[in-house]
């Protein structure tokens, strides 16, 4: 697919099957290069103390090298100058009368140079840089770092880097070469269709792809992101970042419980209808409409190719005909099937204030459940969701700008000082125009315009130094989403989201720690996987905020298709980089109950439920979320989630295996081509059985090892002739346990134990790393 | 070649930061763990400290009441209010109480992380219970059991987390069909070739893992499977009938399992939050409901530990995201408050003291680093989460652990607990 592919490791050379060679480990330095090496360590004034890492006398950090241009570009501009001081410091902001002006928004050379001035200039005896940022010398911003926290240390860092340039070599001059093992399309296009589609690959897609190789996978892969199960996941994932299926797992109140009478008067139109009618159902379906705008505006803009930017501009909310009913939308003929809670579509609301009003939508800025899922208060005043909209579609943690160790206590006295203590203006600058954009929402997300506008005391409603123009106060969100959406941080954004999607992690955070004896290592995997995501970022843009295209992108990395190493790392930086690849990850409870489901034809069922999803048996026990107070996955599994998945396994052999061993060859699902009566002791039979087990070993865990299906057969084999021998003597039961030829009618009975060892093979392999991990 | 003959080999051991917990820890015994023991309780959303364990009684910050009216346990005071007063009056002698505890942030999010892990601008460290459980038993089945909200691991032990004694039955004998221990899926002798089977195969395949996260996903897993046998040792320890709450959002059940995990010996610490106490209109009230259901909790579960004879081994730590502000809002509530308390009481601490304090305008007070006493001299100290964060670590004896090296703290220490 053209422009889908790109290249996290610098200069690639890529082999024709699967190896691909990863040369340079540290990625081209942002400015500069081995130019931008100072090389002079003499003059040096500075010794970089008081938390920073020390400059040895060879200009290296602890021992380790780190040139100039990269320890700004990878560390000192994401992890200090971006979040502390570009939100003032540039052309328009609030302290664009001062004499520091960052001229870009990004690592530019120019921006290093304004800063490298600073560093060398001085402010009595000390660096003017170190002295500003902790409220000396009138800084307007006041203190908006501690010398105690490493975001300082980063900035005494530069500060002696700048003054005492290392001699030594950067370590990645030397790297080692290092070489992935990638995984061959089958097996990424395998990986991908159990990730996003949670399927197994058809004969016909891996026939195709047998032949036409690396060219099948793109178009496979947008095929696959057309199937109901791709957007199931796309609706989980986007849960775990946005958190708003909270409200279906709460019993005690309902969402339509909170949208405004006045202006819904049918909100609870449900309770109207009698138990027998269906009251409690209808009830569920409108919680299920009304919770799932946001999830579901997504899954639109989505499926219907949309720019992703959508997600923000839309004029237009999701509901199904439950939740259209609560709102006073409901039209006959609008839906399919006016009964289905999971038919979708988009709907405007109805004015809640007058005729002449429109109500403003912004995609899920306005979504009623995401306005009230991050509610606020009137001390809070929306800064609670400003927040929220920072991290979600900003990737920024504006908790991060705070200046750890202020004293908020210092401005007590201060009528106001969220605007007038610059420890906590250097926020609120930032958080407050953001949340007055929200001023037309109540705590609790209704729409209610303020008649008496918004509060005066505070920094004026706006975003990133625009103030909100008068005339755009009713549509305050919609003119707010378009900004939102032009900004670099929100493809940044939506790209580290889509990270987490597919790799299960968080990407790497800035490295924090100069004084670490592996923070050269750490800056390195970190410059590599930016650029993975940088080009991603790239990629999604240039193809029009394309989601699809975005996900194309990340898998077809190499990143994504690691699968190993050519040969072992031999040094620190090695190490970190190779830590740094792969998306190997343990199933979450909704992949593992879509892969049981794809591997045996049918759900598993386990005291009436599908057990993985219930929260009140195994989600949370194996690590899943409720959205609420368990919002974060368990990446690792412990041993009580070990026993769960002995527990699955052995479930589900017993359920499924005498189930198909009874049906006729042509409609097994998963035990092709042997008899129930086949022994190891008959050539023939045995040759089946290894048939059949090599079946598996391909299904389950997408494997095709003689030696594990031999050895798997040697387990058939002893289980079989040890179990046979024990039913002859009467010291095993004829007859299987009854949960296990539950659903079979001739099977009951298991003379030769071969319907028990078969179990005991299907056992055996859903315990195993290949089935339990993506 | 395995993964320590590997880093062996390179001369990197211990340089992997994604190395699986078993192998980069100090114990792979999974035997009862028998050491000191912890509970966190977490009141969540700030509680206001002038409602529990520093009032004021001034009418600007307490409405509930006047200064006449405050208590005292010991060297304690106390606001008369929800269920303090049995509480400091039944525990004051062991309790420890730090006051005037400087938060330096208003922020949910960074305040909980700063209280429980002493880092406040780090989102990489583990919580204290992550770093006891890694440090002491991290591949005991349950080491560092969660019931939610904070609990990151800093990638130090295994995170579990139980929600009710319903689900745990079946999965603590898997082999047993539908949690009957006499109807097996398997019989001995084939469960015992599947196991042996698992154990070759994981033999086999890991020395092929080259991937460093493959090879650490495959270790974790296996540890973890070898691991699993341990935790029917619980079965024995789970009480029949499970306690009653006094509230939806009661402790006692979670309590009750995690001691009994204890009794087991699979688990070193459990964190309780207790969502309750963000009271930003009728604070009082507010406050008071969570206090009273806290506390009750609480003393329920030091009761119930006392009676499974785990009192004496058992430290625990009340603490919240900082407190509230010294005047109440329009709404009657209070906002948030940087200036925060805790409450520590365990074998080896000093009951019946309060360390650190607040003024009238609830600033922080100083502190003589040596005297502890409240002091305005120059070189006095804030009392900081990092000071308890210390104190925690010296006292558990870890402080020189590999966990504690890896996340190491700000601040000078204070023997805060002698």
């Amino acid at each position: 697919m053209r422009g889908t592919e790109v290249a996290d490791v610098g200069p690639v050379r890529r082999r024709p099957s699967i190896v691909i060679a990863l040369l340079g480990l540290l990625v081209t330095p942002a400015v500069g290069g081995c130019e931008g090496l100072i090389s002079d360590p003499a003059g040096a004034d500075f010794d970089g103390s008081g938390g920073a890492a020390a400059v040895g006398g060879d200009g290296a950090l602890d021992g380790a090298c780190v040139p100039l241009d990269r320890f700004y570009s990878a560390s000192l501009w994401p992890g200090v100058i971006r979040p502390r001081c570009v939100s003032c410091h540039r052309p328009g902001g609030p302290a664009q009368a001062s004499d520091f002006v960052l001229p870009d928004d990004d690592a530019t050379i120019a921006n290093l140079e304004v800063l490298s001035r600073l560093a060398t200039s001085e402010l009595g005896a000390r660096p003017r840089i170190l002295v500003k940022p902790l409220g000396g010398d009138g800084h307007g911003g006041g203190p908006v770092l501690s010398e105690s926290e490493t975001a300082y240390g980063l900035l005494e860092t530069f500060v002696a880097l700048v003054r005492s340039p290392p001699e030594c070599e950067p370590a990645a001059v030397d790297a080692p070469e290092l070489t992935l093992v990638q995984l061959g399309p089958s097996a990424l296009f395998r990986k991908a269709a159990l990730s996003l589609a949670g399927r197994l690959p058809t004969d016909a897609e891996l026939e195709r792809l047998a032949v036409e190789g690396e060219g099948a996978l793109a178009p496979l892969l947008a095929e696959l992101m057309r199937e109901p199960g791709f957007y199931e996941r796309l609706r989980e994932a986007w849960n775990d970042i946005l958190l708003t299926d909270a409200a279906l797992v709460d019993r005690v109140t309902h969402p339509a419980g909170y949208l405004d009478e006045a202006a819904y008067p049918d909100r609870l139109w449900f309770n109207a209808l009698s138990i027998e009618g269906g009251r409690r159902e209808m009830s569920d379906a409108a919680r299920l409409g009304l919770t799932r705008g946001p999830l579901e505006l997504i899954v639109h803009v989505v499926r219907e190719g949309r720019p992703f930017t959508e997600i923000l501009t839309a004029d237009y909310v999701m509901v199904n005909p439950h939740a259209a009913r609560s709102y006073g939308v409901f039209r006959e003929g609008d839906f399919a099937d006016p009964d289905d809670p999971h038919e979708f579509r988009p709907v405007r609301l109805p004015s809640v204030d007058g005729a002449a009003a429109v109500f403003p939508h912004a995609g899920i800025l306005t979504s009623p459940y995401y306005l009230h899922r991050y509610p606020s208060t009137p001390t809070n005043r929306n800064r609670h969701r400003a927040r929220m909209v920072y991290l979600h579609f900003l990737d920024t943690d504006v908790m991060d700008l705070s200046p750890s160790g202020a004293d908020p206590t210092e401005v007590a006295e201060l009528d106001n000082p969220v605007r007038d203590a610059s420890q906590c203006s250097v926020c609120h600058r930032l958080i407050d125009p953001l949340a007055g954009a929200f001023q037309d929402f109540d705590d609790i997300g209704r729409w209610a315009p303020r008649e008496d506008g918004w509060y005066d005391d505070s920094f004026p409603p706006g975003f990133d130094g625009a103030l909100l123009p008068t005339e755009e106060t009713p549509r305050a969100l919609q003119w707010l989403a378009q900004r939102l959406v032009g900004d670099p941080r929100f493809a940044e954004a939506v790209t580290a989201h889509a990270f987490q999607i597919l790799f299960g992690r968080r990407p790497l955070p800035t490295p924090d720690d100069p004084g670490a004896d592996d923070f050269t290592a750490r800056l390195a995997a970190y410059e590599r996987q930016q650029a993975l995501l940088s080009g991603a970022a790239e990629v999604f843009v240039e193809a029009g905020f394309d989601f699809k295209h975005l996900l194309t992108a990340l898998i077809l990395s190499p990143s994504y298709r690691a699968a190993g190493l050519e040969a072992e790392p031999e040094d620190l930086v090695s190490l970190r980089v190779a830590e740094s690849v792969g998306a190997p990850q343990l199933l979450t409870p909704e992949k593992i109950t879509r892969k049981l489901r794809a591997a045996f034809g049918e759900p598993w069922i386990y005291r009436y439920q599908q057990p993985f999803l219930e929260l009140d048996r195994f989600r949370l026990l194996y690590g899943g979320i409720d959205s609420r107070s368990t919002a974060v996955r368990i990446s690792k599994p412990n041993p009580l989630m070990a026993s769960v998945s002995q527990l699955m396994a052995n479930d589900v052999a017993c359920r499924f295996v005498g189930r198909d061993l009874e049906r006729p060859l042509s409609e097994r699902a998963f035990l092709f081509g042997v008899d129930p009566e086949d022994r190891p002791s008959d050539p023939a039979a045995a040759a089946r059985i290894r048939e059949a087990i090599a079946a598996l070993h391909e299904r389950l865990l997408g494997e095709d090892d003689p030696e594990e299906i031999a050895a798997t057969q040697d387990l058939f084999v002893r289980i079989q002739a040890e179990g046979a021998a024990s039913v002859a003597s009467g010291a095993s039961p004829l007859a299987l346990e009854n949960r296990c030829w539950q659903g079979v009618s001739s099977l009951k009975q298991d003379p030769h134990y071969t319907v028990r060892a078969w179990m005991a093979v299907v056992a055996y392999l859903l315990q195993t790393y290949e089935f339990l991990h993506e | 070649m395995d993964r320590r003959d590997f880093l062996k080999t390179i001369g990197l051991a211990g340089a992997s930061v994604i190395a699986p917990i078993s192998l980069s820890s100090e114990a792979d015994s999974t035997g009862p763990y028998e050491g000191p023991l912890y509970f966190f309780f977490n009141a969540i959303g700030g509680w206001d400290t002038t409602c529990l364990c520093d009032p004021k009684g001034t009418a600007e910050l307490n409405r509930s009441f006047t200064a006449a009216g405050i208590q005292a346990a010991g060297n304690i005071a106390y606001a008369p209010m929800a269920a303090n007063e049995r509480f400091f009056r039944k525990y004051y002698s062991e309790l420890l109480v730090l006051n005037g505890m400087d938060m330096s942030s208003p922020n949910h999010a960074v305040g909980q992380r700063y209280m429980w892990t002493g880092k406040i601008d780090s989102k990489r460290y583990p919580a204290f219970g992550a770093l006891i459980a890694g440090a002491r038993a991290p591949a005991a089945a349950m080491s560092f059991l969660s019931f939610g909200e904070y609990d990151a691991t800093g990638d130090l032990v295994p995170l579990s987390r139980i929600q009710s004694k319903d689900q745990l039955l079946d999965v603590l004998d898997p082999g047993a069909i539908e949690g009957q221990a006499d109807r097996r899926y398997h019989e001995r002798f084939a469960a015992d070739h599947i196991q042996e089977a698992l154990r070759a195969r994981h033999a086999r395949r890991a020395g092929l893992e080259t991937l460093p996260r493959r090879r650490a996903a495959r270790s974790t897993l296996y540890t973890g499977q070898l691991a699993a046998d341990s935790i029917r040792r619980m079965r024995e320890f789970l009480p029949a009938e499970m306690p009653v709450e006094t509230n939806p959002r009661g402790l006692r059940g979670a309590s009750t399992m995690a001691i009994a995990a204890m009794r087991a010996g699979l688990c070193v610490s459990a964190n309780f939050p207790l969502a309750v106490f963000d009271s930003h209109d009728d604070n009082d009230a507010k406050q008071a409901e969570g206090l009273d259901l806290l506390l009750s909790d609480v003393d329920f579960a030091i009761e119930a530990a006392d009676a499974a004879g785990l009192r004496d081994r058992l430290t625990i730590v009340i603490g919240s995201d900082f407190g509230r502000t010294p005047r109440y809002n329009a709404a009657d509530g209070k906002d948030h408050w940087s200036v925060g308390s805790a409450l520590v009481m365990g074998p080896g601490i000093r009951g019946n003291r309060v360390i650190g304090g607040t003024d009238g305008g609830l600033e922080p007070l100083r502190i003589d680093p040596e005297t502890l006493a409240a002091t305005s001299r120059d070189d006095g100290v804030r009392l900081r989460p990092e000071h308890l964060h210390h104190s925690l670590r010296r006292h558990a004896g870890v402080a020189e652990s590999a966990g504690a090296d890896r996340y190491p703290l700000l601040e000078e220490p204070l023997d805060l607990f002698a």
